[in-house]
């Protein structure tokens, strides 16, 4: 063969080369990394590189008291940030979920582990680990493929739980607990919630919500298994979101004593579903 | 002007329906999604502007040949038109009869196709196979592009045991058994079976780099050599055993035609072998038979103690596979999924086995099973007339008994007709490009198998 006609199917090997992006391989998840019995295996902690590194911007504490109501902690009180499930007559976060979860609105939301957040169950429904987004303190963040805009506010639907699986102590007892009815007790959470978006320059800020919301560990203090967190984010005049991220701290009375006794127990925030209504994504 | 002599005049301009009917295949052949209703409109059309351009060639003994190998595939067809499978899986929802009829009309008018375009004066095999490797060589591409863009070389190796999530969860095969590949206008996930069968075939096209010299005709050569660096590329990129499988198979098709065709002390016992293989496979398929609707509980008896039989006929992962489709759609009735066409039973709960043979007790019942296995036998039989009285260049006479052998060989054990990974697709092979190309071939040498008509007796019609 001339040199020539080799050197031209030559040039077609880089060719082959540049397009193996492997833009998939980020939706990729090991085995059965996540989906062990095993509480503490769990636990889901990505962080993106530049939303770890981003630049901090506003770092907003939301209060809930009587006199200020910055953020809501229950389905019943989403109609006062949004009029349409008042109309729509919800009876459960399930029927809200299932007609605004996100992958609904974008292809983007279906792909990779945190799809889980997006596709409308608000609940295990016996699922477990399967259904969830399950972190430690640590916490983990989510990156957009796309830029989102006109943003209305946030929602989401947590639990935060101790490990049931761990023979522990009662509450200021030498007495073990018997399953996790055995264990109620005081836990206060504080969720710090980033929502990050590009400046002018591009440049990546964070934006961090905090709240602290008080429950019984398992239990809520309105009696279900779940919270059903919401704030408004009208007032924040933030665009171009590019990616979001969890973390908390936490003050549990049973890890607290448990830790007297020498016994650890690991604690967990369950995610269930997020959404950003009305947000607009380009 | 008379009719003969309109005949006579249109019959000159016979080119422009085989340059259509490349068209029409290479279509077929890129699988577009498997539109059936869209490659049986387009066939239709095409016999239809056929039968009027290439009338004054029709001839008796020709048109027998066909009709007589028609007749199964109009049996298999209005049997799988009349099933509820196509109502229940593949046309899910409000369906209309006119889908499912363009399942006989489909497979009816590429047959026909097959004959028209024999008879057809103007048709050059050498440039329909160069058109038809190249659609199937542009699938290719843009499958290995789709997966080189999503999941980079060497996936199946690198990501063993890792799996993907979509819409909250997880695949259900890991990413080292998955691949993208386009259906209609869209790249999905599907299984790594159905990706491999298109590089598969195309891999075929090396036989042609064996009979083609690139002195004398270096242009044929470097295009037959540009397919093959596609199949292979995409083979190697995305390497899995199936796609060794393949290149074994070809290998050893192409070994056997080989050695047949220059040694020819070996012709008797290779002959004798694939009689061999034949009644053996017969054998065993009837042994299966009995033993998974227990005719005889002594022959199941005598499996299910041995430990070899029992592995074979009973608890190997492929022929449970077999053994639960039989149990499913043939029951205690021998007729099968036939009987219950007219009776309606919409839904039935039988996934596809990954055979194509296996699967048409699904599609069309037992009868359907007979209908195609006399085609499938009627047209490899063709094969012997068609290379002794047809005019057309050997080399691509052994290059369309490649790509049948090789096509029915690898979709009898690996068909997957449900590759989606998160879409449900129900593609069964009937509705496949590969097969209905292979029906084309059938009908084409069945038509160039047939003697040639005499010189002398066609003038004397036109004189007439």
């Amino acid at each position: 063969m001339k040199k020539l006609q080799l050197k031209k199917y030559f040039t077609l090997l880089p060719l082959v080369f540049v397009t193996s992006c492997g833009f998939s391989l980020n939706y990729l998840v090991e085995g059965n990394k996540y989906n062990s019995p095993v509480f503490s295996e769990n636990f889901y902690r990505h962080w993106d590189d530049e939303l770890k590194n981003a630049k901090q911007g506003k770092d907003v504490t939301l209060v809930n008291t009587e006199e200020k109501q910055q953020y809501f902690t229950a389905f019943k009180d989403l109609i006062r940030l949004d009029p349409n499930v008042l109309m729509n007559n919800y009876s459960s976060a399930d029927d809200y979920g299932e007609d605004y979860k996100m992958n609904s609105v974008n292809e983007m939301f279906n792909y990779g582990y945190q799809s889980k957040l997006f596709d409308g169950q608000v609940q295990c429904l016996g699922y477990y680990q399967l259904a969830r987004v399950q972190t430690d303190s640590e916490g983990f963040s989510i990156r957009f493929d796309k830029e989102g805009n006109n943003l209305d506010y946030f929602a989401f639907q947590f639990k935060a739980t101790t490990d049931n699986t761990v023979s522990c102590y009662k509450v200021d007892s030498d007495e073990l607990a018997q399953g996790d009815r055995e264990m109620f007790h005081n836990s206060v959470v504080n969720l710090h919630v980033s929502l990050y978006t590009k400046n002018d320059s591009n440049v990546i800020e964070r934006n961090t919500f905090n709240m602290e919301v008080e429950f019984d560990s398992n239990r809520t203090n309105n009696g279900s298994y779940y919270v059903f967190l919401s704030f408004s984010l009208k007032e924040y005049e933030l665009s171009r979101l590019v990616g979001l991220s969890f973390t908390f701290d936490y003050d549990d009375e049973l890890i607290n004593w448990n830790k007297t006794k020498g016994v650890d127990i690991d604690y967990s925030l369950m995610l269930y579903e997020v959404f950003l209504p009305y947000t607009t994504w380009q | 002007m008379s009719l003969k002599e309109r005949l006579a005049k249109l019959s000159k301009y016979a080119i422009v329906p085989a340059f259509l009917a490349m068209e029409v295949f290479a279509f077929i052949g890129f699988s577009f999604g498997g539109s059936f209703v869209l490659y049986g409109s387009l066939t239709l059309a095409l016999v239809v502007l056929l039968i009027i351009f290439s009338i004054r060639e029709i001839n008796r003994d020709g048109l027998t040949n066909t009709l007589i190998l028609l007749f199964p595939i109009v049996m298999f067809s209005l049997l799988i038109c009349l099933g509820t499978y196509m109502r229940s899986h593949v046309y899910v929802g409000d369906y209309t009869l006119a889908e499912e009829i363009f399942v006989p009309i489909g497979l009816i008018s590429v047959c026909l196709c097959g004959y028209l375009l024999g008879i057809n004066k103007t048709f050059k095999l050498k440039t329909f196979l160069i058109v038809l490797y190249g659609s199937i060589a542009a699938l290719v591409l843009v499958n290995l592009f789709a997966n080189l863009i999503n999941f980079g070389p060497f996936h199946t190796l690198l990501y063993k045991g890792y799996y993907m999530y979509y819409a909250g969860k997880r695949s259900s095969v890991p990413a080292d058994k998955m691949a993208y590949t386009l259906e209609g206008f869209q790249i999905i996930e599907s299984s790594i079976t159905h990706y491999v069968l298109y590089p598969g075939l195309l891999l075929t096209s090396v036989f042609m780099l064996f009979k083609t010299s690139f002195k004398k005709e270096k242009k044929l050569f470097l295009i037959y050599a540009l397919y093959t660096l596609i199949a292979v590329s995409a083979l190697v990129l995305v390497p899995c055993l199936l796609g060794l499988l393949f290149v074994l198979l070809i290998g050893a098709i192409i070994g056997v035609i080989y050695l047949y065709n220059k040694v020819e002390v070996v012709r008797k016992p290779l002959r004798i072998a694939m009689y061999v293989v034949i009644i053996l496979g017969v054998l065993l398929f009837l042994i299966m038979l009995i033993n998974n609707q227990s005719v005889f509980s002594g022959i199941s008896d005598v499996i299910a103690n041995n430990s070899l039989l029992n592995r074979l006929f009973n608890t190997n992962g492929i022929v449970s596979k077999y053994n639960n489709m039989l149990t499913d759609v043939i029951g205690k009735n021998f007729l099968g999924y036939a009987s219950m066409q007219v009776s309606s039973v919409v839904g039935v709960e039988a996934h596809m086995s990954g055979s194509f043979f296996f699967d048409t007790f699904m599609f069309s019942g037992v009868i359907g099973v007979v209908a195609l296995s006399f085609y499938l036998i009627k047209g490899l039989f063709n094969f012997k007339k068609y290379f002794l009285n047809s005019d057309d260049e050997k080399r691509y006479k052994y290059l369309l008994l490649i790509f049948i052998l090789t096509f029915y060989a690898f979709s009898f054990l690996f068909y997957d007709g449900e590759y989606g990974i998160y879409y449900s697709i129900y593609r069964p092979f009937y509705m496949s490009g590969p097969f209905l190309i292979t029906l084309f071939i059938f009908a084409y040498i069945a038509t160039k198998g047939v003697k040639p008509v005499q010189e002398e007796s066609a003038n004397e019609e036109i004189t007439a």
